[in-house]
């Protein structure tokens, strides 16, 4: 069997028994509940008190769980960059812990294949949390949500999330290789963080020709760093029906994107091939 | 032929501390080596360079006549570190399952992997002990396991890093007849270790280290004469000649 597909299933298995994503997929179920709550207590109020009728009252009833259902993907986007970064971080740093990173690398697998697996697994995991969360608020939230709220946007919006998670995954793949799990932790979000403010505010610096301290700083990390605040952005576009952004924004960006985080992540896999493994 | 040859290897952690430092050794194939030094020696540092594990200054390693750079050098080599452990969650047979087929030689269409654990762990006699997980283990049975793990695949070369610390006795011997059996298959073995006394009692050769420099190598009759090793290794070291 090829060494990254034994990995992955590796990563697999030692993480979906995490403690920590049994309990937030625990908190997801419930948020679930709650929002599917609201919507039934909107619904009735407002078919109890609005002048339309039987008719009308189903209207309202899919405007409600379309919202629910939108509300509630707005929030897992979020909970899984944090459910990403506990993941990845928490399954390199088992490898350090029990010492088994020892004897994986003394095996003859190149150590771009060890990186390339724990990445594609803890992906994996974060995608099934992901999917299995959305389909139960679909069918809890929905109401008479039908498939036509399945518009392209929504899907536009699934997959740029996707890049969102890999970016997450694969910042803290490199982050945990190098400093412990908490300082790792922390360093990813400041990093996110910095990044987010970065992208929002480097293209207005740059217009405004102001000379700020802070403006090279802020166009470096703009563009020698994905551009996750922009990702993240288009990610969230279908709660946004103001924004209009063409799909060939979107695509450019994200292929920028994808070849930004490919480009940090070759350069990682260059530096972990010469570090000492203790 | 020889099965691991170093070369002028050197190896600095810091500005301060020199692990290793022109370092240059040979181990014939078939033979068993002991490698024994002081506490922060080298020791651990050399086993890791051969590995791949710590990256040297300068110098070069082959092993089987590949370069220690390329990792392919490393199928030929099973490796047992000083503390062995995996993920507690799985049995031993799941372990053993994952190094079979992260070892599986490429190009190899099938290989029965099943077969090949149940075959190691009656070597190591693990074999009742095959489906208990691995948080259950003691520290023996960690290390049976451990190197059920290196001697998959039968490789050329074991390499093991103070294999006999921490063990009772029972297991001591026990691992120390699969060393002696497994050279008498025509393999080598190289390992370090404090307990000179299984040094003495298993080795062909023995490669002294001191301050990351090789001090001497050579036979074990030719080290000890009519002293025991101890006291070789403690006139080697002290320079009490």
């Amino acid at each position: 069997m090829n060494q990254i597909l034994v990995l992955v299933q590796n990563t697999i298995k030692k993480e979906f028994t995490n403690k920590l994503l049994i309990f937030m997929f625990a908190v997801t179920v419930l948020i679930i509940y709650v929002l599917g709550n609201i919507s039934d207590f909107v619904v009735k109020n407002i078919s109890m008190t609005g002048p339309g009728g039987q008719q009308s009252a189903s209207a309202v009833s899919a405007a409600a769980g379309g919202y629910s259902f939108a509300a509630f993907f707005f929030l897992i986007q979020s909970w899984n960059a944090l459910l990403a970064v506990l993941v990845t971080i928490g399954g390199i740093g088992s490898d350090y812990r029990y010492g088994v990173i020892t004897q994986i690398l003394s095996q003859p697998l190149p150590r771009w294949k060890y990186l390339v697996s724990r990445i594609a697994g803890s992906y994996l995991i974060i995608l099934a949390y992901y999917v299995i969360s959305l389909a139960l608020a679909f069918v809890f939230l929905s109401g008479n949500f039908s498939a036509q709220s399945l518009t392209p946007t929504l899907a536009g919006s699934f997959a740029v999330a996707q890049l969102v998670i890999l970016f997450y995954i694969t910042v803290s793949v490199i982050m945990a290789l190098y400093v412990p799990q908490k300082i790792a932790f922390f360093l990813v979000f400041i990093l996110a963080l910095f990044l987010h403010y970065a992208n929002y505010h480097a293209g207005a610096l740059l217009a405004s020709g102001e000379s700020v301290l802070a403006k090279p700083v802020l166009v470096l990390a703009t563009f020698a760093f994905p551009q996750i605040g922009t990702i993240s952005k288009f990610s969230s576009f279908s709660f946004t029906p103001d924004a209009s952004y063409s799909a060939a924004e979107v695509l450019g960006h994200s292929a920028l994107f994808l070849a930004m985080l490919a480009a940090w992540f070759v350069g990682a896999c260059f530096a972990y091939r010469r570090k000492d493994i203790s | 032929m020889n099965i691991i040859a170093i070369s002028n290897l050197s190896k600095r952690y810091g500005r301060s501390i020199q692990a290793l430092a022109d370092f240059s050794l040979a181990v014939e194939r078939g033979t068993i080596m002991g490698l024994i030094g002081p506490n922060g020696a080298g020791k651990t540092t050399l086993i890791k360079s051969i590995l791949g594990l710590a990256h040297a200054d300068a110098g070069e390693i082959a092993i089987n006549g590949i370069t220690g750079a390329d990792p392919a050098a490393r199928a030929s080599i099973g490796f047992l570190q000083e503390k062995f452990n995996f993920f507690p969650t799985y049995t031993a047979r799941n372990a053993l399952a994952f190094f079979a087929a992260l070892k599986k030689p490429a190009g190899v269409a099938h290989v029965d992997i099943a077969g090949m654990i149940d075959t190691v762990a009656r070597t190591v006699m693990i074999t009742e002990l095959l489906d208990r997980k691995i948080k259950t283990f003691s520290k023996g049975e960690l290390q049976k396991v451990g190197i059920a793990q290196a001697l998959l695949y039968e490789p050329d070369l074991l390499i093991l890093d103070e294999p006999f610390s921490g063990l009772d006795p029972i297991i001591t011997k026990e691992l120390k007849d699969i060393i002696l059996a497994y050279r008498a298959k025509g393999k080598t073995v190289f390992f370090s270790s404090h307990i000179l006394g299984d040094v003495a009692q298993l080795c062909d050769r023995v490669a002294i280290i001191n301050k990351g420099v090789l001090v001497r190598e050579c036979a074990v009759g030719d080290l000890t004469g009519d002293l025991t090793l101890e006291d070789a290794f403690y006139n080697i070291i002290t320079g009490k000649n």
